[in-house]
């Protein structure tokens, strides 16, 4: 599947706060463990509630985790 | 393998097995017998039955296999596969009853040896399990 144009740093995040894993953020923001899997790949642009929990999660702003490349 | 994806994979391979036992019916009777309105309305309850026990059934395996996740409602991104998955579900069944009208309208000259009604019954299954079949490798492709 085509890589969307919406990248992050989210499997860097992980590791940096005491290397949580995708099912930890995946019960902490409220998705399923494939879900974090497919936005870590840029196979899926998630929703900006999820956007902003993962925000939340890290406790960093918005465009510090998700990058739009034109 | 997520929890939704088995459970799509598993109600696919339910309705192909419905499927085949209703297309067998259907082809091993006469072409008077697929119109008697008895034996089809008779065939649609033992489908339904069929369908509706081989369905709990597989969701109670499923779920004691996997209690966790069994009560968790679909993500935003299941939910928007689910939807792609239908509208595929929906295109092949409004293929089928295009193409049962057609047939309905050519008539006997036409060659296929099913009824129009069990045609019908025929298209809902097939466009259910392409549905779940694009559901499934949807979920599977991420």
């Amino acid at each position: 599947m085509a890589k969307l144009p919406i990248t992050n740093t989210i499997r860097a995040l992980r590791f940096e706060h005491g290397e949580m894993t995708q099912q930890q953020l995946a019960e902490i923001v409220g998705v399923t463990r494939q879900t974090i899997a497919a936005i870590e790949a840029a196979r899926y642009s998630p929703s900006l509630e999820v956007a902003f929990k993962i925000a939340i999660v890290f406790g960093q702003p918005l465009e510090k985790i998700f990058q739009y490349n034109r | 393998m997520s929890y939704t994806q088995k459970s799509r994979l598993l109600e696919m391979v339910i309705t192909l097995i419905v499927l085949f036992n209703y297309m067998q019916s259907v082809l091993s009777m006469t072409p008077q017998a697929q119109m008697d309105v008895t034996l089809a309305s008779g065939l649609l309850i033992s489908l339904a039955i069929q369908t509706v026990a081989m369905l709990i059934v597989m969701h109670i395996i499923l779920a004691a296999f996997n209690a966790k996740y069994a009560n968790q409602a679909k993500d935003e991104r299941e939910q928007s596969i689910a939807l792609k998955a239908k509208s595929v579900s929906l295109y092949i069944l409004q293929i089928g009853v295009v193409h049962t009208v057609f047939s309905m309208l050519i008539g006997p000259q036409y060659g296929l040896p099913i009824s129009p009604l069990h045609q019908l019954v025929i298209v809902a299954l097939l466009s259910d399990v392409i549905g779940k079949g694009v559901e499934a490798w949807l979920l599977y492709r991420g």
